[in-house]
């Protein structure tokens, strides 16, 4: 389980990694000629541009320099991702966050995670480490997790503490809460890359069977009797298309596509995202 | 509306537990927020909520003796107030003959009895009491619409009796009925016996006084037995002391007090028929009166409905799904 992740654009890093980078140095990707005053190492000469120079100057080679990246994934554990249908949420974010892990642990990036309800959750925060042990330990705990959080303040806190320096960022979340919050987080993500990572469930279509469900909220508590039949499960359907779009709407607005994952987690999925993409 | 136990009352407060917890089992939904807006649903939320609270309300209520008091609604009808005055002297269990009855011959107050009882069924709107008297007065049944009452408490009276006459004070008892009734409407007393017995002089003035008062017509059913003096013969002088023939002198004190008063000499148990029928067809005036409904438990249909609404809430539990 790898996400190949890649990057749409060049980033700034100075670490040689596996990335596109604004960097010269030591890759296969030639950039341009450059005066040999620039970077005295004769293994660079260029023999035929040299021999070409009408002034007689000799030349060398500049070749791009791919760098490393820093990965964050901000994980969304409000009440909401407690939902455990056909594809357990918290399970979901667990298995992600283990294939990240070990994908940035492979070009050699680190990854920095960061849980939050209502404010930072330290038991599910990381520094960013190129170790993916860490993180699997993380993801160990996830599993058996039960969010119960309300809000998402806490990933406003975690938006803030990402480095300046543009970053690759997993906004992992079902993305149940005002329209209004998620635009204030997207802002707040504005000089990063950002894959918002929706996680949805199945089983949040309610079953098949008509009868009497009663509901209860996981963020905020409150209940609601509902009872089930074609129409209604037609309609909350529709309701859920029509939440996703709107969501899309919002991605789209700041240039970024959601990563839709309601049949569980799915390698195949992300990569085709990546390579669609980028 | 009453309550027999009113000390279960206290667990009225009760009947909010179906609002504190749910009848279905809570399922965890990420957000309602997504959920459509459904007047259906809302509907049956409501009801199971007053349903539970009504199944709750009618086991107290239940567990309470919930009752409706008696009450009384106005009737009008064609009949009277009548009490039934009957002689329960030992004379009355012979026959008309003056002996004890054999074979197929009936007893005095068992045919008064059985011509009552065709009475009281003809008349549906009368309403009844029954008094009776030998060496007392005994109260009997008070001025009621119950049929079955008055049927029970005449055909009481055709038990084997007891000892003398004392007429006076059966007059006195049967006229306080109607002290104690008030009623509307006209008023007979129906006296049934077989002799009198000499009222003394107080006993007299007092019973004028209410008769006076009441002002009830006055219908005597005299049994006489063979041999005895009637009413209508005019004793040899000398002989004419209320000692000597109480029953004409009852009869000349009834004629005194200026009430409608029919006496009925009967000599067989026919006569005794063509009597009641002459009170029956006499007694037909309009009247109103009040009808009482006695008191009526409701306990019965307090379980009933609760266990109608739990029948309900058993079929929306059954109706439940988990996700």
């Amino acid at each position: 389980m790898e996400i190949n992740y890649r990057l749409p654009g060049r980033i700034d890093g100075h670490r040689p990694g596996a990335h596109k980078s604004r960097g010269t140095g030591e890759g296969f990707v030639f950039r341009h000629l450059a005066p040999f005053l620039a970077r005295p190492d004769p293994r660079r000469l260029d023999l035929r541009a040299s021999l070409a120079d009408p002034f007689g100057g000799l030349k060398v080679r500049i070749q791009e320099q791919p760098a490393t990246l820093k990965i964050y994934a901000l994980l969304d554990l409000s009440g909401s991702m407690a939902f455990r249908g056909e594809f357990p949420k918290p399970v979901v974010m667990a298995d992600f966050t283990e294939a990240l892990a070990i994908s940035a642990h492979k070009n050699g990036d680190s990854l920095g995670v960061f849980g939050a309800a209502e404010r930072l959750l330290p038991e599910f925060c990381l520094g960013p480490t190129r170790w993916p042990e860490s993180a699997r330990v993380l993801a160990g705990r996830l599993r058996s997790a039960l969010p119960r959080g309300v809000g998402c303040r806490g990933m406003l806190t975690a938006v803030r503490r990402l480095p300046a320096r543009t970053c690759l960022v997993f906004l992992i979340s079902d993305f149940h809460m005002p329209l209004s919050q998620i635009r204030e987080l997207l802002a707040g993500l504005s000089g990063h890359w950002v894959v918002p990572v929706v996680i949805w469930d199945e089983g949040e279509k309610i079953p098949s069977a008509p009868g009497i469900a009663r509901l209860i909220d996981a963020e905020e508590g409150g209940e609601r009797l509902l009872l089930i039949r074609s129409g209604l499960r037609e309609r909350l359907a529709q309701n859920l298309n029509q939440r996703k779009e709107r969501l899309g709407e919002v991605f789209r607005q700041q240039g970024y596509r959601p990563l839709i994952l309601d049949r569980g987690f799915s390698a195949a999925t992300i990569n085709r995202y990546f390579h669609e993409f980028h | 509306m009453s309550f027999s136990q009113p000390l279960w009352l206290w667990l009225a407060p009760l009947a909010l537990l179906p609002m504190l917890r749910s009848l279905h089992h809570g399922n965890m939904y990420s957000w309602n927020g997504l959920l459509p807006h459904d007047p259906l649903s809302s509907l049956v939320r409501v009801v199971i909520l007053a349903v539970g609270v009504m199944a709750m309300l009618l086991l107290i209520s239940g567990l309470s003796g919930l009752f409706r008091g008696e009450y009384s609604i106005p009737r009008s009808g064609y009949g009277a107030n009548l009490v039934l005055l009957l002689d329960r002297s030992r004379s009355m269990d012979d026959s008309f003959a003056g002996r004890s009855p054999s074979g197929a011959e009936e007893s005095k107050s068992r045919a008064a009895v059985r011509f009552l009882e065709g009475f009281i069924n003809s008349r549906p709107h009368d309403r009844l009491g029954v008094a009776a008297f030998s060496t007392s007065a005994l109260f009997v049944l008070p001025l009621s619409s119950n049929r079955e009452a008055t049927l029970a408490a005449v055909r009481a009276s055709a038990l084997p009796g007891l000892a003398q006459t004392h007429i006076a004070k059966g007059l006195a008892m049967a006229l306080s009925y109607f002290a104690e009734d008030q009623p509307s409407g006209s008023r007979g007393i129906v006296l049934v016996s077989d002799g009198a017995a000499v009222i003394d002089t107080d006993s007299e003035a007092l019973l004028r006084t209410n008769f006076q008062q009441w002002r009830p017509h006055v219908y005597w059913i005299f049994l006489r037995t063979a041999g005895n003096p009637g009413l209508f013969d005019s004793p040899p002088p000398g002989e004419d002391t209320p000692q000597a023939r109480p029953e004409r002198h009852l009869h000349l004190f009834f004629e005194s007090l200026g009430l409608p008063y029919r006496a009925y000499q009967t000599e067989n148990p026919e006569d005794v028929g063509k009597a009641i029928a002459d009170i029956d067809r006499a007694e037909k005036a309009p009247f109103t009166y009040q009808y009482k409904h006695p008191r009526q438990d409701l306990r019965g249909w307090c379980f009933g409905l609760a266990a109608m609404a739990l029948l309900i809430l058993l079929v929306f539990k059954r109706l439940e799904i988990r996700l």
